[in-house]
């Protein structure tokens, strides 16, 4: 599990305010885990704690135990904890598919049969195997963003972490890869998943909301898309959701105990055709 | 007053074996009182369009006219403002002054009038006139991007054109953006915006350009849209149309959370 | 997609086969016999063993000529320097210019060298990946002591591939840059450094900003620039042994004939 406690990080140029100020945040293994919050909230910086590209300025990380901290444990944390950025434009080390996936694998300086096989099993994975020998720039943004994927996977990681991936894409490529997290999930890889647009992250089992370097919630996405105060943490809440909101409070459609609000379309349908 | 686009055709890498037809046949009028927003998916050709428009790009066969003279005419490109996607990445300049000041400038602008439109162009975006003496690059990231606007402002363009404007905003900032170019549009400037976001869009213009594979499938007014096409919709409204195709009165044009909820709790008291 | 250097064509000759080890030394060794060669016979001599191997190639001549196209002016300034400020019997004068035989003859020379050097390492990068040319080059370099100067093999091998992942990258965002700035009225025509400014500062700031995000990146996924391993495993064949015999030999009957 991961085990963030009093975490605080400064620039040291700008001291006054620190960028993340006193996090406690605990993740378990197999979870899906969404930090969301507006441009600038700090959730960028935190995720890059979780595999020691930042060290805390105060208060600890640990990942299974691994303090960031130290030295020597930082290759084998940033092994266990793959990161896939915003910009797949600069995240390819290789000049084709498979070479960018082996770049990971070529540094744990496996053997070239392991690095083969893992390789062709990361591709398989995200349905790239076809692209191998493409050069990764022709590809679209969407199948970009599976090669990265791909390229962490091939590390056999057991987090992930995707900051702001999909802010780039169009909506079928964002269903591709909340396809994908899914697959993933069931293979028992945690999920830490970044964005600053609420609507890709209902399906997680549960919601940071950051704001100013401080977490505001921290609960399960119906509790924290039901908070009436969320809009003024500068999210953009899908206009379903705020309107199953709406319609829940006036008590039009009935979220039962055991249901959620709805948050797609399809499901809000279905429950004001019961309702009305 | 208008761009008139007709029977252009585009490609990239002409004349080789990578020849790729990007635009195929449009025919399109732009009036200058117009609000427009050009949607289609990544890869539609909407992008490359625009670049029509200032003569960046010369079409393969039919012409763009601005105002009667063709797009690729030097004294049009001043006309026409083009905001790139990502515009804060094309800032250089010293201060904020000379940032906004150089557009102008090449167009031969000086003295008073110049220090005018900076300051005018600034109070456009929302900005202090103080900070003209400051680097851009010590700015935030919002107040870049708008550094950048107010650049191409200062070239009093009669079509401001924005590529993606709002790609990697978060709420507020496209709040901010909308607003603004709705005060530039009441100052008597055409508006044109491309985005894929199609939810962006339909409650702000009045009209619609949908781009498909290089060709233009449908240009009118939002309403008109709403009546023609199925798709992209944005999600409420094909809530409301799920609704209607179960047999509930509701309309099929509804763009907002709160008309939707109006419409709903029509239907009840009606029951 | 942009091309410049590296124009691997796909194929299966003899050549695509051999290892880049193998290929890379016969570069080097044909570059020393070309920069030696003086006499027609021997530039002749050059040509032939270019057209052969061209041939077993399997790779268009055009592709090869294409090559040259990016150093034409290269070519062309080169030959005129040495025509015109090499000492010997003038051909004519005109004021202070005045072109010699000498000059003339070392120009052809100096020029059919540079131009065969390009030829044959344009059939190295013709019938291999750039990867392959990155883990040939870092295997051959691996034994040299480069501790000594800070950087590993590994280091030089990933920078040579990331520049050749990089480059293409600049011109398109040097090209996005100048339409953006184009725009705004920039002309080179008037106020030149301003408008090359306008380009250049926003294209360093984007390279910097793309050179952190992927040293962020490859930290990330473990590079530490020490030992590695590689997605392909360079293994010397019979056939790369035979090529490196008849390049021994050939050297030592140069040697010892001349």
């Amino acid at each position: 599990m991961i085990d963030i406690k009093n975490l605080v990080y400064q620039y040291e140029s700008n001291s006054k305010y620190p960028v993340l100020d006193r996090l406690n945040i605990q993740i378990k293994k197999g979870e899906f885990v969404s930090i969301v919050g507006e441009n600038g909230c700090g959730k960028s910086t935190l995720v890059q704690h979780l595999n020691a590209l930042l060290i805390p300025s105060k208060g600890t990380v640990q990942i299974e135990g691994l303090d960031t901290k130290k030295q020597s444990n930082i290759w084998s944390i940033r092994q266990k904890v793959g990161m896939v950025f915003q910009n797949p434009q600069s995240q390819f080390i290789g000049t084709t598919v498979q070479e960018d996936v082996a770049f990971g694998p070529e540094n744990l300086a496996l053997s070239n049969h392991e690095i083969q096989t893992r390789v062709n099993d990361a591709l398989e994975q995200v349905g790239m195997l076809d692209f191998k020998e493409y050069n990764p720039m022709s590809l679209s943004g969407g199948q970009k963003q599976c090669v990265a994927i791909a390229g962490v996977l091939a590390m056999k990681p057991e987090y992930i972490v995707l900051d702001e991936i999909t802010s780039m894409l169009d909506d079928k490529s964002q269903k591709t890869i909340s396809d994908i997290i899914k697959h993933l999930q069931k293979n028992g890889i945690t999920i830490i998943y970044v964005t600053h647009r609420i609507k890709d992250v209902v399906n997680s089992d549960r919601i940071i909301v950051m704001s100013k370097g401080r977490i505001l919630y921290n609960d399960k996405p119906q509790t924290v898309l039901e908070e009436p105060s969320l809009p003024e943490s500068g999210i953009e809440i899908p206009p379903i959701v705020e309107l199953a909101n709406r319609l829940k409070r006036d008590g039009i459609i009935d979220t039962y105990n055991n249901k959620n609000l709805p948050f797609s379309n399809k499901e809000l349908l279905e429950d004001l055709c019961q309702s009305i | 007053m208008s761009i008139n686009i007709k029977n252009v055709d585009y490609s990239y890498n002409k004349n080789t074996q990578l020849e790729t037809r990007v635009l195929e046949n449009i025919n399109l009028t732009i009036d200058k009182n117009e609000f427009v927003g050009i949607t289609g998916k990544i890869g539609s050709g909407k992008s490359t369009l625009i670049k029509l428009f200032n003569g960046l790009f010369v079409p393969d066969n039919g012409y763009v006219h601005v105002d009667r003279v063709d797009a690729s005419d030097k004294k049009t490109r001043k006309k026409v403002g083009l905001l790139f996607q990502n515009p804060h990445e094309q800032l250089f300049s010293k201060t904020v002054y000379e940032e906004i000041a150089f557009a102008p400038s090449n167009f031969g602008i000086k003295g008073d009038d110049l220090t005018e439109r900076v300051h005018e162009s600034l109070h456009l975006v929302g900005l202090d006139s103080k900070i003209t003496d400051m680097s851009p690059f010590k700015l935030s990231g919002g107040e870049m991007r708008r550094v950048a606007l107010a650049g191409v402002l200062a070239m009093k363009p009669e079509y401001l054109i924005l590529d993606e404007p709002t790609s990697g905003m978060d709420i507020k900032g496209k709040k901010e953006l909308y607003s603004n170019l709705k005060r530039i549009h009441s100052t008597g400037a055409c508006v044109i915006i491309v985005s894929h976001q199609i939810d962006d869009l339909l409650p702000v213009v009045n009209k619609i350009v949908l781009m498909d594979d290089g060709k233009m499938t449908f240009a009118g007014t939002p309403s008109e849209y709403l009546e023609n096409i199925s798709s992209p919709v944005p999600e409420i409204t094909q809530l409301m149309r799920g609704l209607r195709s179960k047999g509930f009165n509701v309309r099929n044009d509804v763009l907002t959370v709160d008309d939707a909820y109006g419409q709903i709790k029509n239907l009840l008291t009606k029951k | 997609m942009h091309s410049f250097f590296f124009n691997y064509v796909p194929g299966n000759s003899l050549i695509h086969h051999l290892d880049p080890r193998t290929k890379l030394l016969a570069v080097m060794v044909a570059s020393i016999f070309i920069f030696n060669a003086e006499t027609f016979l021997e530039l002749v001599t050059i040509a032939g063993f270019f057209v052969i191997i061209a041939f077993i190639s399997g790779v268009n001549y055009s592709i090869f000529l294409k090559s040259l196209r990016p150093m034409s002016l290269f070519f062309i300034f080169l030959f005129f320097i040495q025509l015109f400020l090499s000492e010997g019997k003038p051909i004519f004068t005109i004021g202070f210019i005045n072109p010699t035989y000498e000059g003339l003859i070392t120009g052809l020379q100096i020029t059919t060298r540079f131009i065969f050097l390009i030829l044959f390492a344009s059939i190295l990068t013709a019938t291999t990946q750039p990867v392959m040319i990155t883990s040939g080059i870092e295997r051959l370099i691996r034994p040299l002591p480069l501790k000594y100067i800070g950087v590993s093999s590994f280091d030089i091998a990933t920078m040579m591939s990331l520049s050749i992942r990089f480059i293409p990258l600049l011109f398109d965002n040097a090209k996005k840059i100048q339409y953006a700035q184009m725009s705004r009225g920039m002309d080179f025509k008037n106020n030149i450094f301003k408008s090359f400014s306008s380009v250049a500062v926003p294209l360093i700031m984007s390279t910097k900003r793309t050179a952190q995000d992927i040293a962020i990146a490859m930290e990330s996924r473990c590079y530490q620039g020490i030992y590695r391993t590689s997605l392909f495993e360079l293994e010397m064949k019979n056939a790369d042994w035979i090529v490196l015999l008849g390049i021994s030999i050939m050297v030592l009957l140069f040697m010892f004939l001349i």
